[in-house]
């Protein structure tokens, strides 16, 4: 059969990029094949896919070496359009996705420009927006969905559009867990419906491989380390070499000491065999050690009282009250759309209760200004398009410190330190325009972080990171709580809440489904699935090998990999 | 209900009879309409306008409270209109209808007639038939459907988007800027309640140029997603939004051209466009 796409010994280099980002990649995709094209942000991962849907190639400050064939045509001969006609593609900026005024218009575009008739056409949007479970959603505009819902509708606009080759550009990226698993479901019945070949690339590998694939293709400074079967790869340790997080349940079974092979079917945790011995080994490994719990007592200091608030008669916080104590590093949870930004805004100044009231330090803070509130309350948005204002990365972090009135050295030394924490001190004089989405996230974070506020308001931390800068960014939040900062984490990360956060506070419909240790909620079916979140695999696997309260496997992993780190820095 | 928060005039969500109808009989609706208010003084047929202005309001569920700044805008500039008349031609009103019936002096040779006061009433209903009309068809009409309804009259649909995409783009604006302000509130720039005016306004035209120029860059990409997915390849296109012509819209557009013959005859009728009760 003919490879759908060929690489042949391609290199990519910008021309104003010192390194090539894509070095002698020779590559074929065959028609129908479902790939996952993995590795850490930088890796060249996204490069691959830009090139090609013509997206990057098309550029013109670019110097490529190699060929590169599309559907048994030369890119070269082929402009970014008519590659278009070949090469669907959801951006992981999804900002950038939508032409549409609304959904509705937006999924139908491409039907417009086709001259379908208006009646046809609003039976094929119809359709195509209830296979994403998007139909209500129709006559909304894109600014007024969330992160999630722009990503459902957004594959939507590609199964009206039929082309040869589908790229999902980190389809994942903002969803809580059960949102991924339904988007990786619908991705690959998608693709079968569309009989369309297949290219996800995303580092959440665990989540994107609760639906089969042909082929796991690791990337890694810009050349293909590893290009195997999901069963294949998952039994060498490459994923976690290269800066990846493996499946949880593996890492643990590696921990154990069970081997792993191919045969095992190691690609999700319902097809892998485990025998008797391996339970056993599993069980051995955790009883090694004994876990520790303590609590602490601690001083209220903000205090959210009986909070309600909605726009036109629809409420989206309804009657919340909970209290964050000084020094907790506290996660709000609950299912993309629950309330968690409302209630950030809320907090921030942005919209104004309609009832109850918020305390910091047992004051109001009613008629405070965003600007007042902000003295004590950073708040680090999920979207980092909209924070970020100034030219270059080491601007942003100066500008903010000169609102706070810091002197030159101080700011230098201050903004420095903080890019080299957020693995961005080698582009400080970067424009910002130029950074990658994970690179822009890093930066409002960084930009926020700067400014050392009391308390930390940070919607999804993780989104964005690879496993090394999430360690260090979580590792780097967790010093700061321990001196005294107070973190409130909104985000659907159950492996996060539970290596970080000291409480959960699930937010279901607006309203406060839940307030309790992350260990709690993880026993907590009701609750979990309240909260759209997914029983991790460690969970099953506990249950598996009879390990009892099965969250202590998770607590065990962690204190293992958190000890494996400490142990590397050293 | 409906929080407008950006304040400014745009479409307004409600399941109405007149936002069901086409925009194009609409469009045509509005520019009879025009004409007829234009060219005539008859103030039979003005009252019948505004009669029908009032009724197409009840209609469409908008509140004169949803388009309230509008309003209050119309009427200022309608009492400097009579201002101004007033003080350079006291005697416009009589100088028209060729009576003059004094009903009591102001100052000087300031007097006000009945003829001025009728004159008023004429220039007020005009005002008040054809800019509430207007105002009434964009907060009707989505952007989308206004181009649809353009294409429809032959205007060329590479045209008719670009001014859907402008009228998007304002709205945008002010969107990106709310969130953006706020968002650098929260980094404790100086804007906002409880600033001086002299900061904010610096402070926000200093967010605003690195805003327009993302928006720019933003609509660069816009086109070329636009391109991506197809626009542009055929001669033609269809609309999502198209509504098919119903009894309603052929009702609209006949009770339009009625209303045009009407205060033509009038014309033909009163010897002028003006109706005189005086004479």
């Amino acid at each position: 059969m003919e490879p759908i796409i060929s690489f042949k010994n391609y290199t990519f280099k910008y021309s104003a990029g010192a390194e090539p980002v894509l070095k002698d990649i020779s590559l074929d995709i065959f028609p129908g094949e479902k790939i996952l094209i993995t590795g850490v942000a930088g890796s060249g991962k996204s490069t691959l896919a830009g090139c090609i849907n013509g997206l990057i190639s098309s550029e013109k400050a670019v110097e490529i070496a190699g060929e590169l064939f599309v559907d048994g045509k030369n890119v070269k001969t082929l402009d970014a359009v008519q590659l278009s006609r070949i090469v669907g593609t959801v951006l992981q900026d999804i900002d950038m996705q939508f032409v549409g005024a609304t959904i509705g218009e937006d999924i139908a575009f491409a039907l417009e420009n086709d001259c379908v008739a208006p009646a046809d056409m609003k039976a094929t949007v119809h359709r195509a927006a209830a296979l994403v479970n998007a139909d209500a959603l129709l006559e909304r505009a894109p600014s007024e969905l969330s992160d999630g819902q722009r990503r459902r509708v957004a594959i939507a606009g590609l199964i009206v559009d039929e082309t040869k080759i589908v790229i999902f550009d980190a389809p994942l990226t903002g969803l809580d867990p059960i949102a991924a698993r339904h988007s990786v479901t619908l991705i690959n019945s998608i693709a079968q419906h569309t009989k369309s070949t297949l290219i996800i690339i995303e580092p959440r590998i665990e989540d994107v491989l609760y639906r089969d694939l042909d082929r796991i293709i690791l990337m890694d400074k810009g050349c293909i380390i590893s290009d195997m079967s999901p069963d294949e790869m998952l039994c060498t340790d490459v994923l976690a070499e290269h800066g990846l997080r493996e499946p949880l349940y593996l890492a643990a079974l590696k921990y154990a000491g069970v081997s792993l092979t191919p045969e095992k079917c190691p690609r999700r945790f319902d097809t892998l065999a485990l025998s008797m011995s391996d339970k056993i080994k599993v069980s051995k490994w955790f009883h090694d050690d004994n876990i520790i719990k303590g609590e602490l007592k601690r001083e209220v200091l903000l205090e959210v009282k009986n909070a309600s608030f909605g726009y036109d008669g629809e409420a989206l916080l309804n009657d919340v009250s909970f209290c964050v104590n000084r020094g907790d590093m506290v996660a709000v949870t609950g299912r993309n759309g629950a309330g968690k930004s409302t209630l950030a805004k809320l907090i921030c100044g942005f919209e104004i209760l309609d009832a109850g009231y918020i305390r910091l330090d047992g004051q109001s803070l009613l008629n405070m200004t965003i600007r007042e509130r902000a003295q004590k309350i950073g708040f680090v948005p999920q979207n980092p398009n909209i924070l970020l204002s100034q030219e270059t990365a080491f601007d942003e972090l100066a500008f903010s410190l000169h609102l706070q009135g810091r002197d030159e050295g101080e700011i230098i030394e201050r903004a420095d330190d903080m890019l080299k924490i957020c693995g961005l001190y080698d582009l400080r004089k970067a424009p910002v325009s130029s950074l990658s989405y994970s690179e822009k996230r890093r930066l409002s974070l960084a930009s926020v972080l700067v400014l050392t506020p009391p308390i930390l308001i940070i919607d999804e931390p993780a989104a964005g990171f690879d496993l090394n800068q999430y360690f260090e960014i979580m590792d780097y939040l967790l010093k700061l709580n321990d001196e005294g900062t107070t973190i409130i984490l909104l985000t659907t990360d159950l492996e996060l809440m539970l290596e970080y956060a000291s409480r959960v506070i699930i937010l279901s419909n607006g309203t406060l489904a839940a307030d309790e240790t992350p260990a709690q909620l993880l026993c907590d079916k009701e609750h979990l699935k309240q909260a759209s979140l997914k029983e991790t695999s460690l969970y099953t696997l506990a249950n598996a090998c009879y390990i009892t309260p099965p969250e202590d496997l998770c607590t065990r992993l962690i204190r293992v990999e958190r000890q494996v780190r400490d142990y590397v820095e050293e | 209900m409906s929080r407008n928060k950006n304040g400014v005039l745009c479409y307004i969500k409600r399941d109405s009879a007149v936002h069901r109808l086409g925009a194009a009989s609409k469009l045509i609706w509005l520019l009879l309409l025009a004409v007829t208010t234009v060219i005539t003084y008859d103030t039979r047929v003005l009252l019948l306008l505004f009669g029908l202005c009032a009724f197409a309001f009840a209609l469409s569920k908008i509140r004169p409270s949803d388009i309230k700044a509008e309003l209050i805008f119309i009427g200022v500039l309608l009492l400097l209109n009579f201002g101004l008349t007033f003080a350079f031609a006291p005697e416009q009103g009589c100088a028209i209808y060729g009576t003059r019936h004094a009903l009591f002096p102001l100052w000087g040779k300031y007097y006000l007639t009945t003829e001025q006061l009728f004159y008023s009433l004429n220039v007020f209903l005009k005002y008040f038939t054809l800019l509430p009309m207007a105002l009434l068809f964009i907060v009707t009409t989505t952007p989308s459907e206004l181009a649809a309804g353009l294409n429809a009259f032959g205007i060329p649909y590479r045209f008719c988007f670009s001014a859907s995409l402008a009228l998007r783009f304002i709205p945008d604006i002010q969107r990106e800027y709310r969130k953006k302000s706020e968002l650098l509130q929260s980094k404790n720039v100086a804007l906002g309640r409880k600033v001086s005016p002299f900061k904010r306004i610096k402070n926000s035209a200093d967010m605003l140029l690195p805003l327009i120029s993302a928006q720019l860059l933003s609509m660069e990409q816009l086109c070329a997603s636009m391109q991506r997915r197809g626009f542009g390849k055929n001669k033609k296109r269809t609309w999502y939004v198209h509504k098919n012509v119903t009894a309603p819209d052929f009702a609209v557009i006949a009770t339009a051209f009625v209303l045009l013959l009407l205060a033509i005859y009038t014309i033909y009728q009163n010897n002028g466009r003006f109706y005189n009760p005086f004479g």
